[in-house]
């Protein structure tokens, strides 16, 4: 029992030296990926390991502004600003007045930190039996995001709301991931081994490529937006079988249907009628959508902290903003859902979503806590007394 | 809305109230962005363009954090949009996507680094104090490493040891300035915000 107990000791100060020397190679630019690796799961282990990581950084950033701050003179640059504030005043009293569409792209532009402590829940099994069954799940709850590197090096952004596991086998033979939300993966080449994402309908399978895969309990489509390279759409048919139901190019937006087996004939071809789409519908009766030509910025816009939309209703914006940001929307008036709102915003806060989307189209809204109502009449909300509307 | 004083100055249409502001947070964001864009001169037009974007939109400033925490995003963010386009620009050239790589890492391990250079102004002298009392061999290898700005393995060269006994030094030394410099840096605890984009 001793004896086990000295061993131990022995190899977590071993370990801490081995995350000493990682932690430096980390501050001064030197790690390798496994570096990485090794300390977001040490990082993941404690809180005082995030502190003790803090710290040592904060050292190591002081040390920076000492060494190379005198590199640096405040007062030069601040007669540069001066000279060229005063100039571009100038040419803005000249162009004259701004356009409404200006005003609301203005107000996107204030960025605001969202400062809400986001966090990452790391599970990981630490049983000392390595078991391949056994399952790594990274989470990132509503109103956060989260970026993970997985072992084989594919690096991962997940979207609020969204989740990965995968076994802790993975990249032994085969590197099987599921997914549910949103995820955006650059996988790392490695011909032999197939990266593929599965979601509860399809599975999406890659060799070295980048693509974007929005598959969310709860929404009847499967969006997958490929960036760069190859990917295959496939499922399994009634009798198990793999059907290949299409293969990617870069550029392109692939919506799969989850129910088409119920769409009617006239649904579909509803959904299928827009320009730039070619329906596919096969044996297995599946329905989905193929956009010949997307802007993949669009589909991945979260993963830079932005949102964009094009023409899209406020009912379904709705939906992003309650994930992005861990609110629940409710629309006091049915017609209000169909507002068609564009915009780019950048880190921002819901509140100034909200007032830039009243810019474009006038509506009322008001907070309980993580409750927004939305109306076209003033709205007074009573803290803690339930919704009430005022006349 | 805000209790931050800087807003407030900012919010008065008149650049030398400006002033304050503009060199309290200068050379910190200065050296943030340098860590991303690796030049100079870059991080400090970065820096610039950011303060013109604050002060042009003077009065309509609403910001609900910080005015330290908007800036530092700021510059991060415009670093990251700068390091992407330097990419397409060369059309995905290896090096410029490394480039964007390492940022995002960084990006992605310290969130919180505005914070801890704005305080290293603070702890300048005890810092300094700090690293007098390292044994000889640490402080010289610590040195080497931080302010020379040299490579593990330049300085196990130069002085003739193992690039694994470099490591090994520097930690040691950090360890020991973590230790004395403890007091201090329990006044700003980094909030951990790392693994999330």
């Amino acid at each position: 029992m001793r004896c086990h107990l000295i061993v131990y000791l022995i190899e977590s100060i071993n370990m801490e030296k081995e995350i000493q020397k990682i932690i430096i190679r980390i501050l001064s630019g030197e790690a390798c990926l496994e570096d990485k690796q090794k300390l977001i799961v040490w990082l993941g282990q404690d809180e005082e390991n995030i502190r003790a990581f803090g710290h040592t950084e904060s050292i190591w950033n002081a040390l920076e502004i000492i060494s190379s701050g005198k590199e640096y003179n405040s007062d030069e640059a601040f007669e540069r600003f001066k000279e060229i504030a005063r100039t571009r005043n100038t040419v803005r009293r000249r162009n004259g007045s701004l356009k409404i569409v200006d005003w609301v792209i203005r107000i996107a532009a204030i960025v605001v930190i969202v400062t809400g402590l986001s966090y990452l829940i790391l599970r990981s099994d630490r049983s000392d039996k390595i078991n391949s069954t056994s399952v790594c799940e990274i989470v990132a709850p509503r109103g956060s995001k989260a970026r993970v590197i997985l072992p084989d090096g594919t690096r991962v952004w997940l979207n609020a709301d969204s989740k990965i596991n995968y076994r802790k086998d993975f990249n032994e033979k085969s590197r099987d991931i599921y997914l549910e939300g949103e995820g955006y993966f650059e996988v790392a080449k490695n011909q032999d081994k197939p990266f593929v994402v599965a979601t509860a309908d399809i599975r999406i399978r890659a060799l070295g490529t980048i693509f974007n895969v929005k598959s969310y309990p709860g929404e009847n489509i499967v969006e997958t937006t490929l960036i760069e390279g190859k990917v295959v759409l496939e499922k399994d048919s009634k009798e198990k079988k793999v059907v290949n139901l299409l293969t990617l190019k870069p550029n392109q937006k692939v919506t799969y249907y989850k129910n088409a087996e119920t769409m009617t004939e006239s649904a579909i071809s509803d959904e299928a009628a827009t320009p730039q789409t070619v329906p596919y519908v096969n044996s297995v009766k599946t329905l989905v959508v193929l956009n010949q030509k997307v802007n993949s910025d669009l589909a991945i816009a979260w993963k830079n902290n932005r949102l964009y939309f094009e023409n899209e209703s406020f009912e379904s914006l709705s939906v992003k903003l309650e994930r992005r940001f861990g609110v629940t929307i409710h629309f006091m008036a049915e017609d209000i859902k169909q507002y068609h709102f564009s915009g780019k915003f950048d880190d921002i806060i819901i509140e100034q979503v909200l007032a830039a989307l009243q810019f474009a189209s006038p509506f009322y809204y008001a907070f309980r806590d993580k409750d927004i109502y939305i109306s076209n009449k003033p709205v007074k909300v009573i803290p803690g007394k339930g919704q009430q509307i005022a006349k | 809305m805000t209790e931050d004083e800087d807003i407030i100055n900012i919010n008065q249409e008149n650049l030398s109230a400006f002033q304050q502001p503009y060199t309290k947070y200068y050379v910190g964001l200065c050296v943030y962005a340098k860590q991303f864009t690796k030049t100079k001169e870059i991080a400090e037009e970065v820096v610039q363009d950011v303060f013109l974007n604050v002060w042009e939109q003077k009065g309509n400033l609403n910001i609900t954090g910080s005015l330290k925490a908007y800036l530092f995003a700021s510059v991060r963010n415009r670093c990251l949009d700068y390091l992407k386009h330097l990419q397409v620009v060369h059309k995905f050239n290896e090096k410029y996507s490394h480039l964007l790589n390492e940022a995002e890492d960084l990006y992605f391990f310290s969130r919180e680094s505005g914070e801890s250079l704005l305080i290293a102004d603070q702890l300048k002298k005890e810092v300094s104090e700090a690293i007098d009392s390292l044994p000889d061999q640490c402080r010289k290898i610590f040195l080497m490493s931080r302010f020379e700005g040299l490579k593990h393995q330049e300085i196990a060269n130069s002085l003739g040891i193992t690039k694994n006994t470099v490591q090994h030094q520097v930690s040691i030394a950090l360890g020991k300035l973590r230790e004395s410099l403890k007091k201090h840096l329990l006044l700003f605890v980094p909030l951990l915000k790392f693994l999330i984009v």
